[in-house]
């Protein structure tokens, strides 16, 4: 049918289209699958054939996103990417997508991107922190207590941390660096190692295991307060267990074995230390 | 006449004029932008000036508060697109800068650059000398981190694109860190640098119903640290004698010299073979590796506690090695057996060892004569950790999907265990879970998304690991009216470990309410509020080192979090924002941090406005009133531009 239909009827979308790099479809610059040429098709590219729609006029005649005044109910989740997977399946953001929490949770594309209007990039309908903040309430919340990363300074994005499209299974769909470390070390690259003398939950657990994050109350952004509590939480004897009790001259009465990093310092792992000292 | 059926008739009236219009002109270069400078004050600070610069660090004085500018040049040879944007210039602690070039087609260029300052020094934290009121951490860092990222990709969205990319991450700085001998430990200056350059290149190979991305990278890493004190009194020195002598550092040197590097590898697959059938699968190898010299000399009063011996010097050489082979596969499946039935299968394997040696040789300095010692040492660490996932998904309709799925995890972990000798300790995880889930669409009024999980764990490498647990989520939001909405959300995670030696028990739950007021789309008053509930309470018993009597490790955590923002518009583009947040928190820390701000954009001109804001950063810790600190910051600016 063609585009220029189309902006006949729906004249303010056909206008801040032409902003966006999805009009590169329309223009013919870029085939949505190397196979297929769209030109002067951009629309039908996504919403599908609009030749009925165009006679009748009924919103049914048309695959909708959802949200609109004639067809307010959204279609699934799985309907709307399956669209916008017919040219992005490939990006490379996208290799842990069926896996990703936002999948499982029947969260679309266009929940977060904007496909007809240039707002920012990537295509995101409010600037990125934000939009992650209108349904992670709480994740707002902890950024906004004392001992957190600069989030709302710029000096860091929640994107930098976490991939929305979803990364490998299971991992809070953290980012991975250098291929394959976990996302923390993309700036706390002096943690990376392989360190000579490891500290066993950095590499066998989550960062989160002593750290929150997001935000917390207590110094370092550590889980608990009290630094000896921390570490005694793990290092009791359980024989099926990683980890192991420190030797009795460490006497929690007295301040200097209350602050275990004191003289563990190297606690995330050391060169030449086995007990993490230097 | 049915609504629709004029359609066709404006349709065609409208493509006659489309037809007769002439086509629009090609577009000229466009330039736009604008820059927004100003200046910063601090009045009213009061308080730990350290806590002020580990929590806010906003210093006052003129400042680039941001600039961006854009080209357009449609049909360009060189580009058709520049954006550059920077922000926070001008000594401010975090500034970054992000450039995008591109050509439509032919390539398109990114770079960010972040130069991020980092000052941590908290009176309460690592300090064994607060109860005698000292207030100095001995774990202090005033250091800063540089980040680069850029990447190239040629013929973007093409069949074959090939793609190139450089990341640095680079960072330096002082602090103070412990230098530990057998019977003491001493505060010290330490001077840190290190570097990690990262390169990386591959391809991207688009067909229609297959996606391949084949990369190839490789990582160096220099790591330089000094550790040093001279000549002086250090606030460590130990004045009560031991085995008849006082312990004191007269004088250190320590230098790390640490070189690494390594190759990284990386696959990965997607495609959709069929309509019902799509996959996706990655396959990561790395193998990083770092060698090690050490070394450090050290005079003053020792004690060495295995002979109970005071020396006088000390002279540790050190190498080392250690390297980490790593591979880590996923695989994906969704298969939609009928129209509204979807199953997805995941699948996750990721291995590593790290194999790590160290030759350490020492030479004490005694009133006996030197004693020398030489001892190699190697050291361990093995990872094998595998999941397995199934979710079916059944849209039962447009307003509503269910799911449910299983997921296992198992694997094992080999490690040293600390300070107990060179055996290498196995640990086993296990872990079933069930899943289940839904999603309510009413209209385009109410969303709800209800997430659980519900876990039986019998093998957990750490005590603190998840283990028998539930954990539910529960997100909705309600469009009350077109301008007001309300968002919602309920988590909980219950996590027990009854096993004998554990008995972890572990909750936390976080309540979320915001509410959207935009009358008229915000034009002339908008309104967002927020408030936040969460709690943690947790307690595991734990063995005290010195007498191994049981004790009971407890945590509470309770938090109240408020926000709020109110933007008007109070006459032609002037508008005020009234706001700011508040958290509050009860339990082993109490914190109250209030952060109100008040900010004001008065259009002076066309393409120029003035802004001005006011922020107040009121920190109160009741248990560390020493570290309490309040400011107030003004800033003022003129952004010129559009």
């Amino acid at each position: 049918m063609g585009s220029e239909y189309c902006r006949i009827c729906h004249e303010e979308i056909g206008g801040t289209f032409r902003r966006n790099p999805h009009f590169s479809v329309d223009d013919g610059r870029i085939k949505t699958v190397p196979s297929r040429e769209w030109k002067n098709r951009g629309c039908e590219s996504c919403h599908g054939p609009g030749k009925t729609h165009s006679e009748a006029g009924e919103a049914k005649d048309i695959f909708f996103f959802g949200g609109s005044v004639r067809n307010p109910v959204a279609p699934p989740a799985d309907r709307v990417n399956a669209v916008c997977l017919q040219c992005h399946a490939g990006d490379a953001t996208h290799a842990g997508r069926l896996s990703g929490s936002h999948t499982r949770n029947q969260l679309s594309c266009t929940g977060c991107h904007t496909v007809h209007q240039f707002v920012r990039r990537p295509l995101l309908r409010v600037e990125s922190n934000a939009l992650c903040q209108q349904c992670h309430l709480n994740v707002k919340a902890e950024f906004n207590r004392p001992y957190r990363h600069k989030l709302s300074e710029g000096a860091v994005e929640c994107v930098d941390c976490h991939n929305p499209h979803g990364e490998t299974p299971g991992r809070a769909d953290l980012r991975r660096v250098s291929a394959n470390d976990s996302g923390c070390l993309k700036c706390h690259s002096d943690k990376r190692g392989p360190f000579p003398f490891e500290h066993a939950p950095v590499r066998l657990s989550a960062c989160s295991s002593c750290h929150e994050p997001h935000g917390s109350a207590n110094p370092r952004m550590l889980t608990r307060p009290d630094q000896s509590r921390l570490c005694l939480e793990c290092h009791t004897t359980t024989l099926t267990r990683a980890g192991g009790t420190p030797p009795a001259f460490h006497d929690l009465r007295s301040a200097r074995f209350r602050n275990c990093t004191i003289c563990h310092s190297r606690i995330h792992g050391s060169f030449v230390s086995r007990d993490l000292l230097r | 006449m049915r609504p629709g059926s004029a359609i066709p008739i404006l349709v065609l009236a409208g493509l006659a004029q489309a037809q007769e219009t002439p086509a629009p002109a090609i577009v000229e270069k466009q330039i736009t932008g604008s820059v927004d400078l100003g200046y910063r004050w601090l009045a009213g600070a009061g308080g730990s000036q350290d806590v002020y610069r580990s929590l806010v660090n906003l210093g006052a004085g003129p400042k680039l508060f941001g600039a961006e500018t854009s080209i357009r040049r449609p049909g360009g040879k060189l580009y058709d697109r520049i954006d550059i944007r920077v922000w926070a210039w001008g000594g401010d602690p975090y500034n970054t800068a992000r450039v995008d070039v591109a050509r439509r087609g032919a390539y398109a260029f990114r770079l960010d650059y972040r130069n991020v300052s980092y000052f941590n020094s908290l009176p309460s934290f690592a300090n064994p000398l607060l109860g005698q009121g000292v207030l100095f951490s001995q774990r202090s860092l005033d250091t800063t981190r540089r980040l680069i990222d850029a990447e190239l990709e040629l013929w973007p969205r093409t069949r074959i694109t090939p793609y190139l990319a450089y990341y640095r991450s680079s960072g330096f700085g002082r602090g103070v860190t412990t230098f530990v001998t057998d019977g003491n430990e001493f505060p010290v200056a330490t001077r840190l640098r290190d570097a990690t350059d990262s390169y990386r290149g591959g391809l991207r190979l688009n067909f229609a119903r297959l996606n391949v991305t084949l990369e190839q990278g490789a990582t160096t890493f220099k790591d330089d640290q000094e550790v040093g004190f001279a000549d002086g009194i250090n606030p460590g020195n130990r004045t009560t004698p031991l085995a008849g002598q006082d312990i004191l550092l007269r004088d250190l040197r320590q230098a790390y010299g640490a070189r690494g590097g390594g190759i990284f590898s990386r696959a990965v697959i997607e495609g959709r073979p069929f309509t019902r059938l799509n996959f996706s699968g990655q396959f990561l190898y790395s193998k990083p590796s770092i060698d090690v010299n050490y070394i450090q000399q050290n005079a003053g009063n020792f004690l060495l506690l295995s002979t109970l011996q005071i020396f006088t010097g000390q002279l540790d050489r050190s190498v080392g090695e250690a390297s980490r082979p790593h591979s880590l596969g996923s695989w994906a499946t969704e298969i939609r057996p009928a129209r509204r039935l979807r199953v997805i299968q995941s699948w996750l394997t990721d291995r590593f060892h790290i194999s790590a040696g160290s030759l350490l040789g020492r030479t004490l300095t005694t009133a006996a004569g030197p004693i020398a010692t030489e001892v190699a040492v190697s050291d361990r660490l093995v990872l094998n950790y595998n999941q397995h996932q199934v979710d079916a998904i059944v849209d039962v309709g447009a307003f509503l999907s269910l799911r449910g799925g299983h997921r296992y995890q198992w694997g094992d972990a080999t490690a040293r265990a600390p300070t107990l000798g060179p055996d290498a300790r196995p640990a086993q995880l296990r872990r079933q879970v069930a899943l289940a889930g839904a999603s309510v669409r009413l209209g385009s009024r109410i969303d709800v998304n209800v997430d659980l999980e519900a876990a039986a764990g019998d093998r957990t490498f750490f005590r603190t690991d998840l283990a028998d647990y539930q954990r539910g989520k529960l997100r909705g939001r309600y469009r009350i009216v077109k301008s007001l909405s309300a968002t919602g959300s309920f988590a909980i995670l219950n996590n027990r470990n009854p096993a004998l030696g554990v008995n972890l028990d572990y909750q936390s739950r976080q309540s979320a309410l915001a509410l959207y007021f935009t009358p008229n789309d915000g034009n002339r008053w908008s309104l967002l509020v927020d408030y936040t509930r969460a709690t943690v309470r947790g307690s595991i018993p734990f063995l005290a080192p010195q007498d191994r009597a049981l004790e009971l490790s407890r945590y509470r955590d309770d938090v109240h979090h408020g926000g709020a923002s109110a933007d008007v518009q109070v006459w032609r583009g002037f508008r005020v924002n009234l706001g700011g947040s508040l958290s509050v928190t009860a339990g082993s820390r109490p914190v109250r941090y209030y952060q109100p701000h008040a900010r004001a954009i008065v259009p002076v001109r066309n393409r120029l406005i003035w802004t001005a804001e006011w922020r107040w950063y009121g920190f109160d810790a009741p248990l560390y009133a020493f570290e309490n600190f309040h400011t107030h910051v003004f800033a003022t600016g003129l952004r010129i531009g559009r």
